[in-house]
């Protein structure tokens, strides 16, 4: 069935009509490769350069400290296998790893990839809203630690880290941190000036650009070794030619994002409180996640009695797509694997039950309250419906 | 993964919802400290399941496949229902459910069955009957 209202901008935005414009221009062009020497090259890599440009001056940093990679999931993994790749060719001692549980998995199975060749990892608990304790990271790392790696913002439960505290425990102890920041990016000010990342993994399809390009930001004189061979594009760190019409098309993303996006979290804070305001009026449901230092498009519901995909599944079919809270733990594994709700929730202190109650509605810059206000109603029947269905519920509604 | 637009309907419009105030027979299956549950209660008569009610706590699929299971065998003949599998309850929801989704069938035919289990032992006021599986069984 079609949803005629779209409330789940954390898993992809729509693109914007004028990114859009920028991209379909960039298809139509005469195609060349950017490291060709001709004419038409040298103009594909000015789209290049102008893009990259734009995306660094949207975090803060120097064009060249920018690469452009395949998306979020890429960023991450050329972040943390290259940080440990690095540290471990100056220091054959430095196979320590300082992780938090709550990362989203390009980070937390690239973790547990190191981990099964050796490294040794360890994993930094969350409080009940999902926040890393600075004292603790500063507690967990040792002389022999090759990177530290904590989210900007989670990406279930939208609650965001003490990230500049963070970085500057690191920084003080030398140890390179890298932050996930996909989330973050053209919805909260992410400035490397201000916050002493070594790297940071970023994508256009969270802030109405591109999917399939995404961007690692690498402080001048931090150490990266590359995962992937081949050409030697993007400083030797990522090879392979460059998707110059998504590039493009992610610059103009960035362009919109660094003039709109202080008005585009104003408007999503708006809606986001109006959702949780009417969607924790209904008894038995509550809100994950920190309640003030949290995404500003981010609702995330705990709803007693309820099956997450049951209630995304009954929302759709009345209009209004929504995401399940608890991003499932077994996808992607074989089928008739264990049912198993994702590490983040359990972090927080949370059982099964609750975990698997949970759906996230995320709001983005083109909605409107009178879509808010339909879906409270469209939730509301469905959780009533449910918990009428539900022998767990009985005579508690 | 997606849901064939039979499992929809019936858990947007899920038939037979509820629990019978005096029933015959009622029946649970599923694993109550954290997965899917579900709960089924019959009324007999003259041999016919003439009321069948159900209730279910999980998954999409699991929903749909109590619905379904419960819309199919009401009104037959105590033994017809009791023989009805797997596989017919596959076909009342217009196909073989998304891979990894195959527990529903089994969670909701169980529950049946043993609210049929239950309404034997009744009749007969005696444990007279357990581990009864079913057609599938």
């Amino acid at each position: 069935m079609e949803s005629r209202v779209y409330l789940d901008h954390a898993a992809t935005t729509p693109l914007d009509g004028r990114v859009r414009d920028a991209l379909v221009s960039h298809l139509g062009e005469p195609r060349a490769n950017p490291s060709s020497l001709h004419g038409l090259g040298t103009a594909a890599r000015e789209v290049v350069e102008e893009a990259r440009e734009a995306v660094a001056r949207l975090t803060g940093a120097s064009p060249r400290e920018i690469l452009f990679t395949g998306g979020g999931t890429e960023s991450d993994a050329l972040a943390v296998l290259g940080l440990a790749r690095a540290a471990v060719a100056a220091d054959p001692a430095r196979r320590h790893l300082v992780v938090s549980a709550v990362e989203h998995s390009a980070v937390r199975k690239a973790a547990e990839h190191l981990e099964s060749t050796g490294y040794r990892v360890t994993w930094l608990g969350v409080d009940g809203h999902g926040l890393v304790d600075p004292r603790e990271l500063s507690q967990a790392l040792r002389p022999e630690t090759a990177l530290a790696a904590v989210m900007w913002a989670n990406n279930e439960v939208g609650t965001v880290q003490p990230v500049e505290e963070l970085a500057r425990v690191c920084r003080e102890q030398e140890v390179p941190f890298h932050c996930d920041a996909v989330q973050a990016v053209g919805h909260l000010p992410v400035d490397v000036t201000e916050v002493p990342v070594s790297t940071l993994a970023f994508t256009g399809h969270k802030f109405y650009g591109p999917s399939g390009v995404g961007a690692l930001y690498v402080r001048d004189g931090v150490e990266l070794a590359p995962v992937s061979f081949g050409g030697g594009q993007e400083r030797g760190l990522r090879s392979g030619t460059e998707d110059v019409a998504g590039i493009a098309a992610l610059g103009a993303a960035a362009r919109l994002a660094a003039g709109e996006r202080e008005e585009w979290a104003r408007r999503e804070r708006e809606l986001r409180d109006r959702l949780v305001r009417g969607a924790t009026a209904i008894p038995g449901v509550e809100l994950n996640g920190h309640p003030a230092e949290r995404l500003p498009n981010n609702a995330h519901l705990a709803v007693e009695g309820v099956e997450a995909e049951s209630l995304v599944l009954f929302c759709d079919a009345s209009g209004y797509a929504i995401g399940k809270g608890s991003a499932c733990a077994s996808a992607g594994e074989p089928a008739g694997g264990e049912h198993k709700a994702s590490p983040v929730l359990a972090a927080m202190g949370q059982d099964e039950r609750r975990a698997f109650s949970a759906v996230r509605v995320t709001v983005g810059k083109d909605n409107t309250p009178e879509e808010i206000d339909g879906f409270l109603e469209a939730f509301s029947g469905a959780v009533a419906q449910l918990r009428e269905l539900s022998p767990l519920y009985a005579g508690r509604g | 993964m997606s849901y064939r637009p039979q499992v929809i309907d019936h858990l947007v419009r899920p038939r037979n919802v509820g629990e019978l105030a005096e029933p015959d027979g009622s029946g649970e299956s599923g694993d109550a400290a954290c997965g899917d549950i579900a709960r089924f209660s019959v009324g007999v008569r003259e041999n016919v399941l003439a009321e069948v009610r159900y209730k279910v706590y999980g998954c999409a699929a699991c929903i749909a496949a109590g619905s379904a299971l419960a819309e199919l065998v009401e009104g037959e003949g105590l033994l017809e229902a009791a023989r009805r599998s797997r596989a017919d309850l596959e076909d009342a929801l217009g196909g073989p459910l998304p891979e990894g989704k195959e527990h529903a069938l089994t969670l909701v035919v169980d529950a049946l069955h043993k609210a049929f289990e239950d309404y034997w032992d009744r009749l007969a006021g005696e444990v007279l009957v357990e581990g009864y599986r079913g057609a599938d069984g």
